[in-house]
């Protein structure tokens, strides 16, 4: 078990080192931050001086090297365009992302798990349908394209809730309905399957077979087992909050770190844009490694193999 | 003669079926199609048949795991359709079940002695210490070793599952227990211990069987009666060893002769059955056997033969024997 984890740590350590590699050329491509931030009369030699104090002159392996030297270290260079230390504007935006994130990771646990669960062991029925088209509008719909129509229809038709901004929970209730909506429709759909798998299987007939009250066999037989695949699609939901927050956060103006990469990006600002991707980044390969941990926890034939 | 300790009567079981858009016809499968017979306590009565004769969906109406759609199962003289509450329970109770795959029966997230104690805890009136020395001594009857309570069942064989299946289904003392094809996912070699291990715990226990295999071979050596399924009907019940011994329905007899003889000098069998198995949405009219049958003539297209009683206690449906 500890090696099975020490060599799933040593492969997330990988995966970091080629996201940063990618992300620090990419960013590159598309030019640099001086035609940004520059005094438009400034002479090329004033360009030359600040390319220089940036150390954006110098060759891409040797700016990766101090980059990833300092970097290793926790400093993640200064903000172009903050002119601040890129990790502390990181940090700064982050609450209100995992605010967000959370709450549409709330929402999916109390709504689709139990739905799905429902939806297999009434399958067909009333609930099932409509299970099946709120998970088909949430998965076939683009996430901004949503937040687009609901921001239409319950702030500017019907006034119910704000536009868009951080601030009241009423300011939460579109951003995290928006971004949850696919992880939701998944996690309904894979839950719904999962158990639909297990309640077909000889054990649960045989615990019906035992006099167990239905709900115990639900729940202690049916839905252990598929808590498996569960975990998975969890582990796949909070990532795809994550993508899913720069589109949510820019339609929803939401101070985030999603808004915060967008708009560095367009920024030129390359400090920012590494940290935020880095360290998303990191959290993606975090929540997989708790996937697997859960795993080894929640199946006793993990643990073994 | 005392009252059965479980008596079918005319059980019905058709499944509906629409097939491509939702406004074609409903049709239905017929999978157990007035079927009738007894078990007394403490005997066994086999039930052989091809695949999808409708074997499994007979003891699935036993089991109360699905609803008959005619008919009466009956328990004790006290029909089972309906229960509910502490009758249901005690039901459940006296009718245990094992099925083929051991695998696919256990829980894998429970431990060993968790899945056998579970009967007993789910009718609820022993003690935990109570319910722990019951589950080391029904390890013990199915010849486990000790400790194995404490395993998950992936660590264990094929055959050692099965055995904790069979814990399991004795652990509330049932009066019958329903064996679905219980050795025929294991290997050739363990199926003979499994078998002797099923008769031991039925002269000590008394505990009835209805036993659903395809092996003829297991069956004749497990049953005191038989019966004979084609299609959803039985056929043919009577003795195990009169069964064995004169075949009256043509299907009997094709089935006994499609099994290898016991020495590869004897005479072969008759040439085994043409044709396939009919649709069970659409069965022949008249004897349902007849468009395979190496015996038919036009009565059986017109009529449908009742199980009548020939000699003894063997029971055929076939005009032509």
């Amino acid at each position: 078990m500890a090696r099975y984890l020490l060599a799933r740590f040593a492969q997330g350590l990988v995966t970091l080192l080629a996201v940063s590699v990618v992300v620090f050329v990419l960013s590159r491509l598309t030019g640099d931050p001086l035609t940004l931030i520059m005094d438009p009369m400034a002479t090329k030699d004033d360009m030359a001086r600040e390319l220089a104090r940036l150390g954006l002159d110098r060759s891409y392996v040797e700016q990766y090297a101090i980059f990833l030297a300092h970097a290793l270290l926790g400093d993640f260079g200064q903000s172009v365009f903050y002119k601040r230390d890129a990790f502390g504007v990181f940090l700064e935006k982050l609450p209100a992302t995992l605010e967000l994130g959370g709450t549409a990771m709330l929402l999916s646990i109390l709504i689709a798990i139990p739905i799905g669960v429902l939806s297999a062991v009434h399958q067909g029925g009333w609930l099932d349908r409509i299970a099946k088209i709120v998970a088909l509008t949430g998965q076939s719909a683009p996430v901004f394209w949503i937040g687009l129509v609901m921001i239409l229809l319950f702030s500017v038709t019907l006034g119910w809730l704000p536009t868009a901004g951080r601030g009241t929970f009423r300011h939460l209730v579109l951003p995290a309905i928006t971004l949850g909506w696919y992880g939701n429709a998944f996690l309904m759909r894979i839950t719904r399957s999962a158990m639909l798998d297990v309640l077909g299987t000889d054990y649960v007939r045989l615990a019906r077979l035992e006099g167990l009250p239905e709900r115990r066999v639900i729940w202690k037989h049916a839905f252990k087992n598929a808590a498996t695949s569960i975990v998975t699609t969890l582990g796949l939901m909070s990532i795809s909050l994550v993508t899913g927050a720069v589109v949510t956060e820019t339609v929803f103006a939401w101070p985030g770190v999603g808004r915060l990469t967008v708009d560095a990006i367009f920024q030129r600002d390359f400090p920012v844009v590494q940290t935020a991707v880095i360290l998303i980044a990191v959290m993606v390969v975090a929540v997989n490694l708790a996937v697997d941990v859960v795993y080894a926890w929640i199946d006793p034939r993990v643990r073994f193999q | 003669m005392t009252a059965p300790l479980l008596e079918v009567d005319r059980l019905h079981k058709h499944f509906p079926v629409r097939r491509g858009l939702p406004w074609n016809p409903v049709r239905h499968v017929h999978a157990v199609d007035d079927v009738s017979f007894t078990i007394g306590a403490g005997e066994t009565f086999g039930i052989v048949g091809e695949s999808g004769c409708g074997k499994t969906t007979l003891s699935r109406v036993i089991l109360l795991l699905e609803a008959a759609t005619g008919g009466t199962v009956r328990f004790d003289g006290k029909p089972v359709e309906g229960l509910a509450g502490a009758e249901l329970l005690a039901y459940r109770r006296a009718v245990q079940a094992v099925f083929q795959d051991p695998t696919s029966a256990l829980s894998p997230r429970m431990r060993v002695g968790d899945i056998v104690a579970e009967p007993l805890r789910a009718t609820g009136d022993a003690s935990s210490a109570e319910r722990r020395a019951e589950v080391a001594r029904l390890l013990k009857v199915v010849g486990l070793r000790d400790g194995a309570a404490a395993s998950y069942p992936h660590e264990f064989s094929g055959g050692q599952r099965q055995r904790i299946a069979i814990a399991r289904a004795l652990a509330t003392n049932p009066r019958l227990i329903v064996l679905d094809e219980p050795i025929s996912a294991l290997d050739i070699s363990i199926r003979a211990q499994i078998m002797n291990l099923l008769r031991d715990i039925q002269d000590r226990t008394g505990t009835a069987f209805l036993l659903i295999a395809h092996d003829l071979a297991v069956v004749k050596h497990m049953s005191t009666r038989v019966g004979v399924m084609y299609l959803g009907k039985l056929v043919e019940t009577g003795p195990a060893d009169a069964l064995y011994r004169r075949p009256l329905h043509p299907y009997t007899r094709a089935l006994l002769a499609a099994a290898l003889p016991a020495r590869p000098d004897d005479a072969p069998g008759p040439p085994p059955l043409a044709g396939e198995l009919p649709s069970p949405l659409a069965p022949p009219s008249g004897c349902r056997f007849r468009t395979r049958c190496p015996l038919a003539v036009r009565e059986c297209a017109e009529a449908e033969p009742p199980l009548r009683r020939l000699d003894a206690d063997q029971h055929v449906a076939c005009h032509r024997v």
